[in-house]
């Protein structure tokens, strides 16, 4: 259903409509939470408010934006408001490791991947944020501008200088 | 490049959990607006109790208690009246309080049926609690402000007309005018008009006439009206003396029909309570002409059929109350004959009187202040000068048995009584012939003046020695 149909229905009382956006969002706006904050717990709390909030202020949703980059950029300054918060006492988990039988092939795809993964972790956080928006998200640079509030152009230069410094990390991770 | 842009996005993060958010968001949006919802509730129904305090009050301290009780006390006299009595308990009822009650249940019952919706933004949750007791808070102050126990035009002309006043009825030559009591002033008016002007001629004639002989009451108070008779209660020579006259020969007129001679015709509106001038007819018993005054009098007349007070002067030529045998010269009694005020008495008046208040005092002069605030002096001694037994004080020698004593302050009434004087060429004999003039003062045991807005005082004379 054309999104902004549903944003009406729910405008108009269908409460059950927003279900849907939820649905199409939650995901990306999760890990798009977990990127920034690296906790999960906190992650989902983030995305939760997010939709709340969004819900709440839907009147005042401006339909020239894409709905996902009002519900980023929500999000965005939740998690970088939680931050500043102090943090809350980490709870004691055991974690297990999940042991799979894979293939020589399949393990070397996952190092690959890992080994970007770990090259684009080791990346300042608004570049990382760039980064999961743009190729995780996929949200271009208007779209990524708009929920970072920074300009275009800042963008592109941080997701250049992004791929260079993934690059250089993954020689070195790779030695 | 793009390798390193398809590495990069193929190695999308895995997340340590995958959740759906759906469950939880929505009910914790649920909860939220309940929560507001109970807020907005609570709020609406604080108004609406107070609103209703507010209107108990407004129905307590006006004056509808009073006038729906009528519907009670004088349901056959209401029945008559169906209009004006909806009329006055509309007029009476607390508008500004009952908009106010009428409006929060109607907001109550709207925020109710969509709760959910209203209370999906905080703000707005507390914009519709704020304006609730800000609505209230209003209605309240303006309730407070605007409600009064003082009946509306509606409610007094209820309340004449269930007491039997007013001017509902109406009677002039005999016939009985019912007015419907919503009829307008103009409506009343036209009709009167035409009944009295044809009367007028007649009445002003039988008015001149009627003196001779004739007892006027000068000064009296409507104390009943009903469909056979008026009565009036004299409020100056006779204490508490009643007259009935018959309605047949009776109109009511402004005093204004003497003052130039012109037929000026008010409508009547005589009722239980007025003050009026009546000049009966020859038989004693019709009045051929009531003139209603308005408070406060300046003059007024009356004459009591006095055959028997005796002449001032001896049969020696001299005065009975001068030594001298020189006569008391009046120029109080003239300057009142002559001035603008007398104009106003009928030329068959016998006896002008003024009352006010004593603002100086001397050996020879009493100086009164009338309730229009003119100054009347007159000359004390020879010719005010005692007291008799009825408690008048007069130049007649045979009757100067007390002194007259007055005060500075003290409130008299200064009656002028012209025996044998043609009034009508406006002339008092100065060197000639005082002995049908007299003066007798007499002194008004007051308090207050009846004249400056209280309700009157009935006269009492003083006794003798008192």
């Amino acid at each position: 259903m054309d999104e902004l149909a549903i944003i009406k229905r729910v405008t108009s009382g269908d409460d059950e409509a927003y279900g849907v956006l939820i649905e199409t969002y939650q995901r990306g706006l999760i890990r798009y939470c977990y990127v920034i904050t690296k906790d999960i717990d906190m992650a989902e709390d983030i995305a939760q408010e997010a939709f709340i909030s969004a819900y709440e202020q839907l009147n005042k949703y401006d339909p020239k934006y894409k709905f996902s980059t009002w519900l980023y950029k929500i999000a965005h300054n939740k998690a970088l408001k939680s931050l500043r918060k102090p943090p809350a006492l980490p709870l004691e988990e055991d974690f297990e490791i999940p042991f799979e039988d894979q293939t020589q092939e399949k393990l070397d795809v996952e190092v690959r991947e890992s080994t970007v993964r770990d090259a684009v972790a080791s990346l300042p956080s608004h570049y990382q944020m760039a980064v999961n928006l743009h190729y995780w998200e996929s949200k271009d640079y208007l779209e990524i501008a708009e929920i970072m509030n920074v300009p275009a152009t800042t963008i592109k230069t941080w997701l250049y200088r992004a791929r260079q410094q993934v690059k250089e990390n993954c020689h070195e991770l790779a030695r | 490049m793009n390798s390193l842009d398809n590495m990069i996005t193929r190695s999308t993060p895995q997340l340590p959990r995958e959740a759906s958010l759906v469950s939880s968001v929505m009910a914790k949006i649920r909860q939220r607006q309940l929560k507001r919802a109970k807020i907005v509730n609570r709020s609406l129904l604080v108004c609406l109790v107070l609103s209703m305090l507010v209107l108990v009050g407004a129905l307590v301290k006006g004056s509808t208690g009073r006038i729906a009780s009528l519907a009670v006390h004088k349901i056959s006299s209401i029945s008559a009246h169906p209009g004006l009595y909806s009329e006055a308990l509309l007029e009476s009822l607390p508008w500004t309080a009952i908009a106010t009650v009428a409006g929060i249940a109607l907001l109550a019952r709207i925020m109710h049926r969509h709760r959910l919706a209203f209370t999906r933004h905080a703000t707005a949750a507390m914009a519709v609690s704020a304006g609730a007791f800000l609505i209230t808070a209003t209605a309240t102050a303006a309730t407070i402000t605007t409600t009064t126990d003082q009946p509306g035009p509606a409610q007094q002309q209820l309340e004449r007309v269930v007491n039997g006043l007013g001017k509902h009825q109406v009677i002039v030559n005999g016939h009985t005018y019912e007015f419907d009591a919503s009829l307008s002033d103009t409506q009343v008016r036209a009709q009167l008009e035409g009944a009295e002007l044809r009367l007028l001629d007649l009445e002003l004639d039988t008015a001149r006439g009627s003196a001779d002989g004739g007892t006027l009451t000068c000064l009296c108070q409507v104390s009943a009206i009903t469909a056979d008779s008026i009565t009036f209660e004299s409020y100056g020579w006779k204490p508490g003396d009643q007259t009935s006259f018959d309605p047949n020969r009776l109109s009511l007129t402004s005093k204004t029909i003497y003052l130039k001679g012109a037929a000026k015709v008010t409508r009547l509106d005589l009722i239980v309570g007025d003050l009026v001038s009546v000049a009966p007819a020859k038989d004693l018993k019709t009045a051929a002409y009531v003139a209603k005054h308005d408070l406060p009098f300046e003059a007024y007349f009356y004459s009591g059929g006095f055959t028997s007070v005796p002449s001032a002067r001896r049969s020696d030529g001299k005065c009975y109350n001068n030594e001298a045998d020189q006569c008391p010269v009046l120029p109080a009694i003239r300057e009142l004959f002559n001035s603008a005020q007398f104009n106003i008495l009928p030329q068959d008046a016998q006896i002008r009187e003024v009352f006010g208040q004593i603002v100086s005092i001397d050996a020879k002069n009493v100086s009164l202040k009338s309730s229009s605030g003119a100054i009347w002096t007159f000359a004390v001694g020879d010719s005010v000068s005692a007291i008799n037994e009825a408690g008048y004080a007069t130049n007649d020698r045979s009757v100067q048995n007390h002194d007259f004593q007055v005060n500075k302050g003290d409130y008299l009434r200064i009656e002028f009584w012209q025996y044998n004087i043609d009034l009508g060429k406006r002339e008092v004999p100065r060197d000639r012939d005082y002995g049908g003039t007299n003066i007798r003062a007499v002194q008004v045991a007051l308090q207050q003046p009846w004249f400056q807005g209280q309700a009157p005082i009935k006269y009492q004379p003083l006794k003798a020695g008192e």
